[in-house]
């Protein structure tokens, strides 16, 4: 079953991408012409906001091209973090606001952590060469990937700050400990706890496939097993796992 | 000498550092040795023997950890220093995650190949730095402007957060990621494996 691609959705797709670009690129012009209340340099934030854009813009790409053809609701979730943060720091809500950085964290952490969930699950429910146990593995898996993806993000804070000789982003190393010690810890544990009340409502399996994206994953998975078509016996659905 | 005796030497070797690094309360080496232990008692647990180790990878280890011991029974207050440490400490996180993984796998009925089984130890070798920074962070929060004043405080976190977060957690991740796919690569080239383990069957 391949994942239905309608015109019409290109269109729509189209028009997301073309909103991310016309946002980023006003937003750019007021931020180098003054206009951005943001009480940070404006290097930085006319760099934040061509980095946030290209982000924005991959997954809508990804649909037009049909590499990666995801719901909407995933697309949104995930693009909504980007553009909370370039628009939010566009709006100096960092210096305005005193919680604003511990929001921010921590909805990102909720947003990576899930979208790793869900990585993980779908490479279990596609693949056979790899198997990642049960739920709870799967979990605690996530919640350790997903809390280390949080110190990439602070080295790469602490990266730009040495590499340009600012101090825009690691405000302090004391930012550094809360955001990860806090943030990223409250939004892996809240990530952790809606994912099992959710698995145990509805099956992981349900899941998965709600994703609907059994057209491409079925392709991707055969080829991550390195199965030809021959070998591939049935659908995945009676693939064989240790233990089963 | 046969290579049970070998992981029990080494095995007892694990518990002296933790022994002595908890003594001397040095946490980087704790974690590495509390890290070795643990991973050997799993080992026992599961197997009912001790001859699952490789010994020629776990001599690395034991010799990461003292290094790491010998950097860090100085104090360290200069940036040079700091830097140094971190070098040293580095190799050892790297192969905390890399143990870290192979617990994990023992535990469960988890099945990795090579990408997935990079990417998870690459992850959780960045743990141990997460609760380096933990050790300074939360006894701040809790203990602010009770047990020291505003400025006290202030100049032992300067101090402290400069050496634990400047010195170790970028230095140290950015290593821990550097030996990690060093000794990755060596791992999948040479088709060793730190531990004899039958879910690790497709590289």
């Amino acid at each position: 079953m391949m994942t239905e691609y309608s015109s019409k959705q290109r269109v729509f797709d189209i028009c997301f991408m073309l909103f991310f670009i016309v946002l980023t690129s006003v937003e750019i012009y007021l931020a180098m012409n003054g206009y951005s209340p943001a009480d940070f340099a404006e290097t930085y934030v006319v760099f934040t906001l061509i980095v946030c854009g290209i982000v924005e813009c991959i997954l809508p790409i990804m649909r037009i091209t049909k590499k990666f053809i995801c719901p909407y609701w995933f697309l949104l979730f995930i693009t909504s973090v980007p553009v909370l943060h370039s628009s939010t720091l566009f709006l100096g809500f960092y210096k305005t606001f005193k919680y604003w950085d511990i929001f921010a964290h921590t909805f990102a952490s909720i947003v990576v952590g899930t979208v790793v969930f869900l990585a993980l699950a779908i490479i279990e429910h596609y693949t056979t060469r790899v198997h990642l146990g049960s739920v709870p593995v799967m979990m605690f898996l996530a919640f350790i990937m997903s809390w280390g993806f949080g110190v990439i993000w602070e080295m790469y804070e602490s990266g730009y700050d040495y590499l340009f000789n600012d101090a825009a982003m690691s405000y302090s190393m004391f930012d550094t400990c809360r955001d990860l010690l806090i943030s990223d810890l409250l939004g892996c544990t809240l990530t952790d706890v809606v994912i099992y009340l959710i698995i145990r409502k509805y099956s992981l399996k349900a899941v998965v496939e709600s994703m609907n994206l059994s057209g491409f994953m079925v392709a991707a998975g055969k080829k991550w097993d390195k199965l030809t078509m021959d070998d591939y016996q049935g659908s995945y659905l009676h693939r064989e796992k240790p233990g089963q | 000498m046969g290579s049970k005796k070998i992981n029990v030497a080494l095995f007892v070797i694990s518990l002296l550092c933790l022994i002595i690094s908890t003594y001397m309360w040095k946490e980087i080496m704790m974690a590495t040795s509390a890290t070795m232990v643990l991973f050997y008692v799993i080992c026992y647990i599961r197997r009912s023997d001790m001859d699952l180790l490789k010994p020629r990878l776990c001599l690395v280890q034991i010799v990461l950890m003292a290094i790491g011991m010998l950097s860090l029974w100085n104090e360290i207050d200069t940036i040079a220093s700091i830097q140094v440490d971190g070098f040293l400490v580095g190799p050892c996180m790297g192969l905390c995650g890399i143990i870290a993984i192979e617990a994990i796998i023992l535990l469960s009925d988890v099945r990795l190949d090579r990408l997935m089984y990079s990417l998870m130890g690459l992850f959780s070798c960045m743990l141990p730095c997460i609760f380096m920074g933990a050790t300074i962070y939360y006894p701040r929060i809790l203990q602010y402007d009770t047990v020291l004043t505003i400025p006290e405080m202030e100049a032992a976190e300067s101090m402290l957060l400069n050496y634990y977060i400047n010195g170790m957690f970028y230095f140290t991740v950015g290593f821990s990621v550097l030996s990690l796919i060093v000794v990755n690569h060596i791992l999948v080239k040479k088709k060793v494996r730190l531990i004899t383990c039958d879910n690790v069957k497709e590289w």
